[in-house]
């Protein structure tokens, strides 16, 4: 992607690698576009420090302060000498229309960030957490289709942990870490280090929809 | 080139859960798109205004449609690709910025009705401890530059809040920190300025080792083995190189390389870390007695809350698991 930043020097903000661009939880009216260098996106969860992405030049970041003033929902850390150009409600426009590209660009990730949404409230929308649950699983699935390994059709390892889930699925670290205690005890998952290896997602597939039928029917 | 298609009264122009493939502009007629509510299974009607685009977000996405587009009476629309529809737009900038807020406000409602769903069964952690709590992970982590970032955020926007005393006192604290680390470092500067001509820091690579990209991190760590620029690192990137070689299934490379490590640093920070690897590595070579031995010794070195003495325990219990 080719991109003429020039216009936009007034906006360019250097930072070096180690600085923090923002911090989770904090309020914020920003968004960013990496000029060059590199950023990592990580959340903190109880004593762990987690990596969500690493994002590159030409790549958006803090996009949803355009939409409303939600906290910031993780850091961004610069891990090489960055410089980022940062916008508020006001010259977005004029970013925007002077580089119909990146209003591309911006339009793709919009359109990816509606339909995350639009699928994670399809999860909340469950009335029991261990669908919740077992329906987080399927979603991750489906975010990155996975090759079928060798002989064991159907199992799938995911790079998350009972924090994540709890995030995704809405409710507590606790109730999260009970629900996948009780799926490593019918064999439906391992838990590992870092990861997660669900014995069969087709499995969990079926109690999705199963509780969805009888959520339809009780209407 | 865009071609305009007509409909018969009462036609379907595409279902709920279809595949996009490209993006509608209502010319003449009425349409109505109708979904229905996730949560509460109502059905929702909107109509299409004349001149106005439909189906455009899921083509974008290149996702299925969110809703039924059904034509109510004799209608006509221009179909297009979504190339055409990007080339068309790129090329007008009040439709540009026009479908842009279509798609922010489209963005907004969808995030607002899933907040909407957490607030209410799920224990959110206030904004302001939640800050203070990033910059207190900082700290403890030995992180002063971020620690120092999150506590002086903090105090910008909460200059009189719950823990703005306690904030006040961990920033100096991380500040001087900071300092002193630099002052230790007077190396680092010089760092920088080599580093500017390289994409790989020492922050670039454990992220990609966090993120599994094990080949990437191998490669940069033999760098900073090989290189003079961290010359403070090499202990830690040769450990790192033995980690990577074992999550590449690579045991026989990786018992050697940490059988290195040790010898020649047998003072590493993470002497416990890799004992443990060397265990694992046996493991994985089929050796439990091996592999028995090491997690034996790792688990005197490691503290309990550490993940990997948590694993080591699981694949004592159960050999050959893990």
């Amino acid at each position: 992607m080719s991109l003429d930043l020039s216009r936009f020097e007034r906006f360019a903000k250097n930072f070096s690698t180690g600085q923090t661009i923002f911090c989770e939880y904090e309020p914020g009216n920003s968004f960013y576009l990496i000029n060059s260098g590199r950023v990592k996106i990580v959340k903190i969860i109880g004593a762990i420090e987690k990596t969500i992405d690493i994002l590159q030049p030409g790549e958006f970041f803090g996009e949803m302060a355009l939409l409303e003033n939600a906290p910031r929902s993780a850091s961004i850390i610069a891990i090489e000498d960055c410089t980022i150009l940062e916008f508020n409600r006001d010259n977005f426009e004029a970013l925007m229309t002077g580089n119909p590209q990146l209003a591309l660009n911006l339009l793709h990730l919009f359109a990816k960030r509606i339909n995350d949404q639009i699928r994670r409230f399809s999860t909340l929308t469950l009335k029991d957490d261990y669908a919740k649950v077992a329906d987080i699983f399927v979603m991750l699935n489906e975010q990155s289709p996975f090759k079928e390994s060798n002989n064991n059709k159907g199992e799938r390892e995911f790079n998350c942990t009972v924090e994540d889930i709890a995030h995704w699925a809405g409710i507590s670290v606790k109730r999260s870490r009970e629900i996948i205690s009780n799926f490593q005890y019918k064999n439906r998952l391992t838990l590992m280090q870092t990861s997660m290896i669900v014995t069969n997602i087709h499995d969990l597939e079926r109690m999705v929809k199963s509780q969805r039928n009888s959520q339809l029917k009780e209407k | 080139m865009p071609k305009t298609v007509t409909y018969h009264a009462n036609a379907i122009i595409y279902f709920q859960g279809d595949k996009a493939n490209g993006i509608f502009i209502l010319k003449q007629g009425k349409v109505e798109l109708s979904s229905e509510d996730i949560a509460t299974g109502q059905k929702l009607k909107e109509m299409v205004i004349i001149g106005e685009f439909f189906g455009t977000q899921a083509a974008i996405g290149g996702s299925k449609h969110n809703e039924t587009a059904t034509a109510l009476t004799e209608c006509a629309a221009v179909f297009l690709t979504v190339k055409e529809f990007e080339a068309l737009i790129t090329s007008n900038s009040r439709l540009l910025m026009k479908t842009l807020q279509a798609f922010s406000n489209k963005l907004r409602r969808i995030h607002h009705q899933v907040q909407s769903c957490l607030t209410s069964d799920h224990i959110n952690i206030s904004q302001e401890a939640g800050l203070f709590s990033v910059g207190e992970y900082h700290l403890n982590e030995g992180q002063y530059e971020q620690a120092a970032f999150a506590f002086k955020q903090y105090l910008k926007y909460w200059p009189s809040g719950t823990y703005a005393p306690q904030a006040k006192l961990k920033a100096g604290e991380a500040q001087t920190a900071l300092e002193r680390s630099e002052e230790k470092k007077p190396g680092k500067k010089a760092n920088q300025q080599a580093s500017d001509d390289s994409v790989i820091t020492p922050e670039y690579l454990e992220a990609q080792y966090e993120l599994k990209k094990y080949k990437i991190a191998l490669k940069g760590y033999l760098e900073i083995v090989h290189g003079e620029k961290y010359p403070d690192l090499k202990s830690y990137a040769e450990f790192r190189i033995g980690c990577c070689l074992y999550h590449l299934k690579q045991y026989s490379d990786s018992v050697k390389q940490m059988s290195i490590v040790l010898t020649k640093y047998p003072n590493l920070e993470q002497l416990g870390d890799a004992v443990a690897f060397l265990g694992l590595s046996y493991g994985g070579l089929n050796q439990p007695e091996k592999a028995a031995g090491f997690y034996r010794k790792a688990c005197e070195i490691l503290p309990e809350s550490s993940p990997l003495y948590q694993m080591i325990i699981k694949n004592i219990r159960q050999p050959g698991g893990g």
